[in-house]
């Protein structure tokens, strides 16, 4: 199976093309700028570094989020995209699981926290040990205090909301934090194509059933709500 | 040439097929009316996610409804500005990557431009001769332009507050009749009679083309609060509706006159207006100009009108690079066809 795989969710974006095991091109980069002008140039470019163009490809996979909004929704809107132009079946992955998976074989649990604002993190905790990651409970926008308040004994951290809030981790009672390295904290579009060729070419679904992961309802939501 | 059109600037994710810029093959709109409802105006993030969730059904059903399939596609017209920057960009990632994986060019559609060429998408009506004046009149926009060509806009006056189908949320809003506000006091006024009340219309410079319509939402609101149900609503709607369409029928004929054009265009979700169609009708035919409005279906947000315009984008070799971006403001500059006369 050859894939493309992209993410736009954080500030970084990133693209690649795998075949089977084999990870054939990668591009990365984190410009602080907007992804519209920039993801259709990264992704001819990676196929390009790949020697392949779209006819090549099985299917195409995004990440779903959290993250911001508007990024999310422009690599999954242009993946949406591509996949209707060739007819190609889709896979998303949740941003934190695809975070997660980088630190497959490591003996410790790890703990994605992405910073969401507002005080907030979208966080999620998961057993690594395995071959690919599996969740150890839901995935949450909350405080840091309130999901570091869930977790105890030996954990990574890895995210921007963990390198924001090292202090109140260090200083939580009862855990014992390890640190990956500094590069282990932004989201790779590589680690979702890992989880694509995992999961299995019958994994994938059309299109239309690709839809992003927010955690976090709007503003106008969230105040009707507190209106009722 | 046909030509695949997608369009995701507000609370419509709209599909189309059109063929030569002049023949529909399909047109497919989702509305979000019922999701914006209870906030009494469109939530932009609100309208994000629900593109997100409609735009490939709408482009399936476009297709499908015209019996093609992707691959048939010559190319691919998205609507790149001006309006909600998260809104734009759903229709426009997945337009721009659609037309890539097909190999096929992209062309990026102004919306207002879009809007014009709506009269020519009915082939039972003659359409407009250039240069006319076109009157663009909805939710987000009320502005008058000269249109020498296809692709040209010279905006020749437009409002300096509210749109006038924002004046029409509001008042609706204001009277607690739901959003949007348009389709229900059209219906209302026509229960009642204009000229028990009067509001003041504004005019501003007598012989300038620009709209104001704060200060009648004003007044009607005003006249709600003293009157304390005296008044029948549906007067009230009457009296509000006659007041707009005096100001655009007026402002709309002014400019006609004063760029000595022969056909005037009056489009957007605003020309759907009964009270605004009989009006110009009547004016039109008073003084001999020939009136284009489209139908209803063609009013409001459609991707009909962006394959249309994409169509003369396509044939000026104005196609998109891989980095192109969307615009939000309507007179962004450098970025469209639009210019100030």
């Amino acid at each position: 199976m050859k894939i493309l795989a992209a993410d736009t969710t954080t500030a970084s974006a990133s693209v690649c093309v795998m075949e089977e095991s084999k990870m054939l091109a990668r591009r990365f980069r984190n410009p602080g700028q907007t992804h519209s002008r920039h993801l259709l140039p990264m992704i001819e470019g990676v196929l390009g570094d790949a020697g392949m163009d779209m006819r090549h490809l099985d299917a195409l996979v995004t990440t779903l989020g959290p993250g911001s909004f508007t990024g999310l929704r422009i690599g999954v809107s242009t993946m949406k995209g591509l996949a209707m132009a060739k007819g190609l079946p889709m896979f998303g992955f949740s941003t934190l699981e695809v975070m997660a998976a980088r630190f497959l074989s490591h003996p410790a649990p790890v703990c994605i926290m992405m910073d969401a604002r507002r005080g907030e993190v979208y966080a999620q905790n998961f057993d690594v040990s395995g071959n690919i990651p599996k969740a150890m409970g839901p995935a949450v926008v909350a405080s840091p205090h309130d999901v570091l308040a869930q977790i105890q004994g030996a954990f990574l951290f890895a995210g921007s909301g963990a390198l924001l809030y090292r202090k109140e981790i260090m200083e939580q009672a009862g855990l014992q934090a390890l640190w990956p390295g500094i590069l282990a904290h932004e989201p790779d579009a590589g680690e979702a194509a890992f989880l694509a060729m995992a999961a299995g070419r019958d994994a994938a679904l059309p299109p239309h059933l690709i839809m992003p992961l927010y955690l976090r309802k709007s503003d106008a939501e969230l105040q009707w709500e507190k209106k009722l | 040439m046909r030509i695949l059109g997608i369009e995701s600037s507000c609370d419509e994710t709209a599909a189309a097929v059109v063929e030569d810029g002049v023949k529909i093959l399909s047109s497919e709109v989702a509305s979000q009316v019922e999701i914006h409802h209870r906030y009494g105006g469109v939530v932009p993030e609100l309208a994000s996610r629900h593109h997100v969730e409609a735009i490939c059904p709408m482009v399936e059903a476009a297709l499908a409804a015209c019996g093609m399939e992707a691959g048939d596609l010559d190319a691919v017209a998205v609507t790149q500005g001006p309006g909600l920057v998260g809104a734009l960009l759903v229709g426009f990632g997945f337009a721009r990557a659609c037309a890539f994986g097909l190999n096929i060019p992209c062309v990026g559609v102004h919306h207002l431009l879009g809007h014009i060429h709506s009269v020519f998408l009915e082939p039972e009506k003659t359409p407009p001769v250039y240069p006319f004046v076109a009157l663009v009149v909805s939710g987000g926009h009320t502005g008058l332009y000269h249109v020498p060509d296809a692709l040209t806009l010279e905006l020749l006056g437009q409002t300096r507050d509210d749109a006038a189908g924002e004046a029409y949320d509001k008042i609706a809003k204001i009277m607690g009749l739901g959003y949007p506000g348009g389709p229900v006091i059209d219906a209302m006024a026509a229960e009642g009679e204009g000229g028990r009340v009067f509001f003041p219309r504004a005019f501003l410079d007598k012989d300038g083309l620009d709209f104001s319509f704060s200060g009648l939402k004003s007044a009607v609101a005003r006249f709600l609060s003293e009157d304390g149900g005296k008044t029948s609503r549906a007067d009230i709607a009457a009296a509000f509706q006659d007041a707009v369409v005096d100001v655009l029928v007026s402002k709309a004929f002014l400019a006609v006159e004063k760029m000595g054009c022969r056909d005037l265009a009056i489009v957007g979700g605003v020309a759907a207006n009964r009270g605004l169609k009989k009006k110009a009708a009547q004016e039109a035919d008073m003084r001999g100009i020939r009136l284009h409005m489209p139908s209803p279906f063609l009013c409001g947000d459609n991707a009909a009108m962006i394959a249309a315009a994409g169509y003369h984008y396509l044939q000026a070799g104005k196609v998109l690079g891989l980095d192109a971006d969307v615009f939000s403001r309507a007179t962004d500059p450098g970025r469209v066809a639009v210019r100030h006369r």
